[in-house]
């Protein structure tokens, strides 16, 4: 049977060799499942599929001298190895690591899925389709966004290495979910899109476009207070948290609102 | 080796409203705490970086002083001496001929004034231009002197 690795990197860290989820303590040292997740993120870094061990270990072990450095890295290497695929023969790296000189990654040939590659694939697709065909769009944007437990690595959270890809993820996460709730207002799927503009609001407070779609569907739905009040939100943080006021395109579709005059999806 | 590392992560946000001009705003983190402010001015952003540099250096004295024994103070002393020697060095030098040539032009400059002021002014007094080309003279030997030490100095590192 070929042997598969799943790995979760959104919102929490898991892994699940051949659908079975791994326990916390195979990894036994906490350096091997750093580095594990190092080779995740260096494969979610199209450019770095494989790495140096040089750069790995002044990534991973930054205070450590050449020698102790070098001696860690084999354990945790090891370590990996036992906690990947504990039944390889001696000496040997786990089908699921590549080395290639002094570089090492994760093999590409091997069976590895993670969810963020999934997140970040499923999210294209679905720009593609927008010009085809709303629905499908929608649905694959959903099924994109499904994969955004949360933020990249938690428990790497203070991890110069992770923090470049966390960012990128999250950006994308707030772009994607602004399309979705904008596609959904053209389906009269308001709730949902302002579910969507709430999320991307715990995120980013001043989100001004995730306001203005909440107002947009609030208004659609016949709830002109909850509009009006969504843009109260809107002021107020902007002008306490960074002391600017709204756009003038959220404020003229406030006084539309207010006046009671049609709005319609953007 | 004791490393302190401050980095962080910052994001720009373009926002466009129907044909106004596009406004700027940012977040900025700090990913070894994972603190993080907004802003809309970046004048807001560097202060954070600011704060969080100047509390890192804080407390990396403060840990010095708990930690660090007399003789390991004058260890990581020497050692920093060590490292900055060499380039001391250059500095000196570079500080040396830079002096130098500043001499010699001072001393040429004295010279040609001294010249002038000797044709234009008739009645000047023996004495006096005695005493002014002892003191070119005694100019021009301190800049051979130096200009000698500069040599050995250099020849010496070039044999290190």
């Amino acid at each position: 049977m070929t042997k598969s690795l799943r790995v979760q990197t959104l919102g929490m860290f898991r892994v699940w060799l051949t659908g079975e989820l791994l326990p916390n303590v195979v990894w036994k040292r906490e350096k091997a499942q750093r580095l594990f997740q190092f080779l995740v993120t260096a494969r979610l870094n199209d450019s770095h599929n494989i790495l140096p061990k040089e750069r790995i270990v002044a990534d991973l072990w930054p205070t450590l001298d050449d020698n102790r450095a070098d001696r860690d890295f084999k354990v945790a290497l090891n370590a990996l190895n036992d906690a990947l695929e504990p039944d390889r023969p001696a000496r040997t790296l786990s089908s699921f690591i590549q080395r290639s000189g002094l570089a090492y990654g994760l093999n590409p040939d091997a069976d590895i899925q993670i969810d963020a590659t999934d997140f970040r694939q499923g999210l294209k697709i679905a720009a593609r389709s927008e010009r085809d065909d709303t629905d499908i769009a929608i649905d694959q944007y959903r099924a994109a966004l499904d994969h955004y437990a949360g933020d990249y690595l938690p428990d790497a959270m203070y991890e110069d290495w992770a923090s470049l890809e966390r960012e990128r993820l999250q950006t994308l996460y707030l772009s994607g979910a602004m399309r979705l709730a904008a596609l959904l207002l053209r389906r009269e799927g308001y709730q949902e899109s302002i579910h969507l503009c709430q999320s991307v609001l715990m995120i980013d407070r001043y989100w001004e476009e995730a306001y203005r779609l909440m107002m947009i569907g609030h208004a659609l739905r016949g709830n002109r207070p909850l509009a009006l009040r969504a843009y109260e939100q809107c002021r107020q943080a902007l002008t306490e948290g960074l002391d600017l006021l709204p756009m003038e395109e959220t404020t003229a579709l406030y006084h539309r609102i207010a006046n009671g005059e049609a709005v319609s999806p953007p | 080796m004791n490393q302190e590392v401050v980095s962080f992560m910052l994001r720009f946000i373009r926002e466009e409203s129907n044909g106004q001009p596009a406004r700027w705003r940012g977040m900025i983190k700090h990913v070894q705490s994972d603190s993080t402010a907004d802003f809309a001015h970046f004048s807001a952003a560097l202060e954070f970086m600011q704060n969080h540099v100047n509390e890192t250096i804080r407390q990396s004295f403060g840990d010095e002083e708990t930690l660090l024994t007399p003789e390991e103070i004058l260890a990581e002393t020497a050692k920093l001496w060590g490292e900055l020697a060499p380039r001391y060095t250059d500095i000196v030098l570079q500080s040396m001929e830079l002096m130098l040539e500043q001499g010699r032009r001072v001393g040429e400059s004295m010279a040609e004034s001294m010249a002038n002021w000797g044709q234009g002014v008739q009645q000047v007094n023996q004495e006096q231009q005695t005493q002014m080309l002892g003191l070119i003279e005694r100019l021009t030997t301190q800049v051979e002197t130096l200009t000698g030490k500069v040599d050995n100095l250099e020849a010496r590192l070039r044999d290190e």
